[in-house]
């Protein structure tokens, strides 16, 4: 379990910031920040940039992610930004839009 | 209470997670972390021992054990623990403090018990207690008087009685040498002094200014009368007067019903 965890029905309004883990199963409107993972759960939403050493996907980013380890889009994540991470999975049934950016 | 602070709740900001922006929801929430903003949330809210808000925080049931900068409102009960540090007014219908927690701030228990009489008893009772709790620590004095009337008025008095002795000492002074009516200014303007100190409250200070929380609500009226009422001079003007026929008991009679 991450160290930070924001159940279903959590909204942030503003940033997220951490050095441990972080697990979204809510909403956050605004960045999402963490020196270690970063999980984006099903159904959740997060309207803004997501940065992390290793950052899932499964629920909906409206924002640019970052990662320095890697990005992993699972069956039924919905991105519409910049994919900015050494390496990139996007499995069937992930949605996609942007720019993919692996030069890091 | 043991079972409720080491259960994980469904939600949790960690110990090195920084919320900036508030928080709302349904669902319980335990902050470890620092939130710099509101929090308003249906369910439980667990302040942890690291964790540190500064915002207002609503919820069903609030416990604090870390430090929050801001007001509580729970429609069940407040829960401060004993590290926990609270700077904010408090508002729910159970309050609870443990010995050793620091709580400053107006309290107002009982919102939605039957009958009136109970809560201003409950109010004075857990002031009480804040207050014994907080003498220990030593940084920080006793809060000054605020709260309504009839909350503090073994408070209030205080001052009256203060304000009525130089006036009755400068009544009896009044047949007296005019070398010991010049010292007498000097010992009420110390007076004064010493009265004015506990009036700052730390609250005023700078560095205590949470999001959305307002410190001059019910506050103000109080402070300014006794501002207005209490001007350092008045013992000189009543020197200078002096000359002109002053009846001694009609200023006596005059300020004991103006009061």
């Amino acid at each position: 379990m991450a160290d930070t965890n924001l159940g279903p029905e959590i909204i942030i309004d503003g940033n997220l910031q951490s050095q441990e883990s972080i697990r979204v199963d809510g909403r956050v409107i605004g960045r999402v920040d963490s020196e270690s993972s970063v999980e984006i759960g099903p159904g959740s939403s997060v309207k803004s940039d997501v940065h992390g050493h290793r950052v899932t996907v499964a629920g909906a980013v409206a924002g640019n992610v970052v990662a320095k380890e890697r990005v992993d889009l699972l069956a039924g994540a919905k991105l519409t930004g910049d994919v900015r991470a050494p390496r990139l999975t996007i499995a069937d049934g992930a949605t996609f839009r942007g720019k993919v950016d692996m030069d890091v | 209470m043991s079972d409720e602070r080491t259960t994980r709740m469904s939600s949790v900001l960690g110990e090195t997670s920084v919320v900036i922006g508030n928080v709302n929801g349904v669902g319980d929430l335990e902050v470890r972390g620092r939130v710099q903003g509101s929090i308003s949330l249906s369910g439980r809210i667990l302040i942890a021992e690291t964790g540190v808000v500064l915002g207002n925080v609503e919820a069903m049931h609030i416990a604090v054990a870390g430090e929050v900068r801001g007001d509580l409102s729970a429609k069940d009960g407040v829960e401060v623990q004993a590290q926990g540090r609270v700077e904010g007014n408090v508002e729910a219908p159970r309050v609870g403090i443990e010995a050793g927690a620091r709580v400053r701030g107006m309290l107002r228990t009982g919102g939605e018990l039957p009958s009136p009489k109970t809560a201003p008893a409950a109010q004075t009772e857990t002031l009480e207690k804040s207050d014994i709790s907080a003498k220990p620590n030593g940084a920080t004095p006793p809060p000054p008087p605020r709260a309504p009337a009839h909350e503090t008025a073994t408070v209030a008095s205080r001052p009256d009685e203060r304000r009525n002795r130089p006036e009755e000492t400068r009544s009896r002074n009044e047949e007296r040498s005019r070398n010991e009516e010049r010292n007498r200014p000097e010992e009420t303007q110390s007076r004064n002094a010493e009265r004015k100190e506990p009036n700052v409250h730390p609250r005023r200070r700078p560095e205590f200014t949470p999001p959305n929380f307002d410190r001059t609500r019910k506050l103000k009226p109080a402070r300014n009368a006794e501002d207005t009422r209490l001007p350092d001079e008045t013992p000189k003007k009543a020197q200078r007067k002096k000359g002109a026929p002053p009846p001694p008991t009609f200023i006596k009679g005059a300020r004991g019903r103006a009061k």
